[in-house]
Parts: C-alpha cells; structure tokens; sequence
C-alpha cells in the first residue's frame, strides 16, 4: 500500500525521475492508476471510461522506449486523464450527457494527438457536468455519472465541469489530467480539491476534438498537484494548429531554469474578500505575507464593466449556436439535471444586436486589462470566496446574499491565462486556494510566480487519505 | 421591461416580452416544450432580458468594433 501510495501522490517531475532511475515502470504506473481509477476513483463519481487496452498498450510502447534510450520528454511513460469531452478515436465521449453516452468519434482531439507524441499514457476518460454546464446548471447532481465528489469530503461537491480531472488529481487517481474553461471550469474544481490548475492564455492551447460550448471562450489546460507539473504538461500539448485557426502562432516553451523566483511584482485585489469565508480571508493574508518574501505587493482594483452579464450573454449565446442539434433533436430531455432539460431554450431568444453588443463591450474590456495587468506579474485573489458546497445544496442557496468579483469573468472574458494554488484549509476540512491571473501571452511568467509561492509554502504537499 | 405588459397597454392578459419571445422558442422547437416546460423557459428568458438590459446601459460609439475583429483570412501572410 505504501509503495502504491508513494507512486499515486508524486509529482509528474518526480515520477519521471523514478522511471528513469529503474524504482518503476510505465506499465506498473499504467497498472497502478487504473486500479486507483477502479476502487477510488469511481467513489468520487470521476471516472466515465477506464482505457485499459489503450493504455497497457501505450505503456509497453513507452516502456520499450524508454529502455532503447528513445526518451520523449518529461511526460513519457506518465499516466494521465482527459475530461470526457475530448474526441479519442473509437473510445465513446460523452460530453457528461446520458444522450451522448454512446457517442464515439473516429479521431482523436489534438491535445490528445500531442500527449501520445509526448508518451504519456491515457488511463481514463473523466467525469464531467453535463454539456460542460452549458446548460445552466444549478446544483452538483449533473452529470449521469452522478454528482462530482469532494476528496477532502465526501458531503461536498468537487467543482465543475471538469469535476472528474480535479477530484481524479486530488485523490492521486492519476498525476494529472486535462481539464477544460469557459468560465470558472478548470479554476473551480482545481481549487475546490485542492490541487494546481491552469488556464492558458485562449488560444495557446489548440481545441481541434473538444465539445463546444462558446468558440471564444473555450479554453484546454492541465490539472496537476503542482505549477511546475502544469508548466511540463502545458509545453506538451501548447502550439499552433493548423486545423485550428484560434492557436496563437508562437509555441511555448516551459523553461524553469532560467525563471525568476523572487523579484516579482503583484497586484491584489482586496475587491470582496471581506465578504469570503472567514478561513478564506485568513488563508490569503497569509499567502500575501508569503508572497511579500518574493515580490512586491500593490493594491489594484479591476476596471467598472459589467464582466459577469458580458460573459453569460455570449456563452449562452454561442452555446445556443455550438448545441442546437441537440436541443432541436428534444435529446436534452435525458440530461440528468431537470433544469438542463429547458435550460437551452432559453438562449434562442437573445438577439443578434445583443450578442454584438456584448462582443463590443468585451474589445473594451480586453483593452483596459491589457493595460492594468501590464504593470504586473500576476494579479493575486482567493481562487474563490468559499470552500466547495454540499453535495445536495443548490448553489443559489449556498451562495445567499454574497456577492462576489467578477475575475472569473474578467479573466476568461480577455482570454487572460491564470492558476490556483492551494492555500490552507477552510470549512468542513475542504480546501482553499489562491489564484494568480496574468496577462495574455505570459503563461510562462504566470507559473514562474505560482511555483516561486509553491517554493515558499507546503499546501501543494497535503494530501487526502486515500 | 422583461415581465412588464406591452408600451401602451392596460390589459392584464396581455402577454409580457419574455412570454412572447417564450412562444417564439416554442414554435422554432415545435412541440417540443409543453406548457410546465415554457413556464420554465419563461423564467429563465426574464433572467435573459435582465442581462441583456444591463448591457444595453453601457454605452458605446458607432466605432467600437466587436471582438474578436473579422479577418478575411486564417492566419497573417509572411
């Protein structure tokens, strides 16, 4: 148990240091994950598809490799999940949808296409909400593989909608897996358990094979336990597709050597904290405390727009578009949350003058960010102002009155690249998490600062009991 | 304006915007939403009509463009 144990909770750099120093192989790594994915992965309602012939078979393959001196990378023998929402040749991908459950495609998404390249080992397809949320839903139960579970607390929802990568990374189920963001969807579950995501810079990240849900939203990142392992996984799958006209043109390239680990220059946005969770806003004083060691701290506030109404109009927009044959074929029906059922029909009534005028509204909200988040590294935040909700609460009613920022929306809205980190630990033992959004184009910069605050702090170290 | 009868009417029958654009949805999906089910729809195109006349507050020129802007071609030519 100690041995399997010792493998579930390393770091992808750490596993890549034992398969090269012979302590193990890809095939009992390969082994290991998919029994983990089997016992424990199925309680938190994480997994849709476990790979076992794919993945046996791509480990053997690295295996060799590996033996023969073909070394592919950091990745290369390293098992890994991808959220049920990106195309693998002949294996259903369900989009978390009980219509779609059968749906399989005859190719595989590039992020997919660049993981094998790199040799990493697709273990299982992971759980997710239903349709990536574009439903509207408004509590954890919606997804047919049931509502995403908390590692940290079975009674609490994992995040969404990329429920099933963050609660797979936290219960060291897999090293990591790759994750998906509109708005909020790799940051919530990544924070929610515990563990580090990241949300590149839109475009940085190709999404040939990948549902749709707002073509100019859309976002593909990794899910890890730490910002070095993001920064690994991100140069694996980063870069300019052909097939996709979004890809920025300019490749990344995850060099942590030559990175800076003190010397930065943040931002804080205080903006609603004082209306967090008491633990959250003792959490992310100490974190600034932490930081102050290795940047200088200045208070910012984010310019007035109306971030949140912007956003939801051109999701709900573009989503009515990008899922309409499945609202037009009536197979909503058979989502699993009742309000997903009618939630899409809705968005049909938004008009074209409106959606243009949000697009409009956004060109200045690009621009005015572009300018504030110029003068810093990062700009820093809790992740969120509350843990992870109950499992049977809607979120309205675990909301309340609170009211909260809008940097989700900011962010996702300017195609801003951003990471959680965790930061402690808040009500009903679940934990928090610090996130640090940065400006367009510097992901490299962003993880540079999210592994200097990982280098100061042990929360990436915590794990649950499993 | 979104649960608010038609300008200048005084009847209380009349339907609001967000029933009207409601019925529409109904019509496009033909027969596809019966009525608890429009009731539903209806519900959350108010929530619509709030949004969109929240963004219609803010105030733009003729020149500001949408983003992202049209490009009539994928990538720039070397």
């Amino acid at each position: 148990m100690s041995r399997e144990r010792d493998f579930a909770y390393a770091t992808v750099r750490q596993l890549g240091t034992m398969l090269r120093n012979g302590q193990t192989t890809p095939t009992e790594l390969a082994s290991i994950f998919i029994d983990r994915l089997e016992r424990i992965g199925t309680q938190f309602n994480a997994v849709v598809t476990i790979t076992r012939d794919l993945a046996m078979r791509e480990a053997r393959l690295a295996e060799e490799e590996l033996a023969a001196g073909h070394d592919r990378g950091p990745l290369h023998g390293i098992p890994y999940g991808a959220k049920d929402l990106l195309a693998t040749s002949g294996i259903p991908t369900s989009w978390g949808a009980a219509p779609l459950r059968d749906q399989v495609f005859s190719y595989d998404a590039t992020v997919i296409e660049r993981l094998r390249n790199a040799g990493a080992v697709l273990v299982a397809k992971l759980a997710m909400v239903e349709l990536a949320g574009g439903m509207g839903y408004s509590q954890p139960n919606a997804s047919f593989t049931g509502p995403g579970i908390n590692p940290w607390n079975v009674e609490a929802w994992s995040g969404g909608s990329s429920s099933g990568s963050g609660s797979a990374v936290a219960a060291g189920c897999v090293p990591f897996a790759i994750g998906s963001e509109t708005m909020g969807s790799i940051l919530s579950p990544a924070g929610f358990c515990g563990i580090t995501g990241l949300r590149p810079t839109y475009g940085r990240v190709s999404r040939r094979g990948a549902m749709a849900l707002s073509w100019t939203l859309d976002k593909l990142g990794p899910m890890c336990l730490t910002a070095d392992d993001c920064g690994l996984v991100l140069e694996a799958i980063a870069g300019p597709d052909p097939d996709e006209p979004t890809t920025l043109d300019t490749p990344f390239h995850y060099r942590p050597s030559r990175d800076r680990s003190a010397g930065f220059r943040l931002g804080v946005l205080r903006e609603g904290v004082q209306n967090a969770q008491t633990e959250v806003r003792s959490n992310f004083e100490r974190s600034l405390n932490v930081l102050a060691r290795i940047a200088t701290l200045e208070e910012v506030n984010l310019p007035d727009f109306p971030y949140t109404q912007t956003a939801r109009l051109i999701i709900s927009s573009e989503g009515a578009s990008a899922l309409e044959n499945l609202i037009a074929s009536d197979r909503v029906k058979e989502l699993t949350a009742p309000e997903d059922r009618t939630g899409g029909y809705a968005n049909f009534s938004i008009p074209a003058v409106d959606y243009l005028r949000a697009m409009r509204i956004r060109r200045h909200v690009i621009d005015e960010l572009d300018h504030l988040f110029s003068r810093y590294d990062a700009i820093v935040h809790p992740s969120f102002d509350m843990v992870a909700s109950p499992l049977n609460v809607s979120f309205e009613e675990y909301r309340g009155e609170r009211r909260w920022t809008a940097l989700s929306a900011a962010g996702n809205l300017a195609g801003l690249p951003a990471i959680t980190a965790p930061n402690g630990f808040g009500e009903r033992g679940l934990p928090t998490g610090m996130q640090f959004v940065g400006r367009a184009g510097e992901d490299g910069r962003l993880l540079s600062v999210a592994r200097a605050y990982q280098h100061q702090t042990d929360w990436h170290t915590r794990r649950p009991e499993w | 304006m979104k649960g608010e009868r038609m300008p200048g009417s005084n009847n209380e029958h009349e339907p609001t915007l967000a029933r009207l654009r409601t019925a529409d949805i109904a019509m496009q999906f033909d027969g596809s939403l019966d009525a608890s089910e429009q009731e539903q729809v209806a519900r959350r195109v108010e929530r619509m009509l709030d949004v969109i006349e929240e963004l219609r507050a803010y105030p733009l020129e003729n020149a500001d463009e949408p983003a992202p802007v049209f490009r009539p071609i994928g990538k720039e030519q070397p």
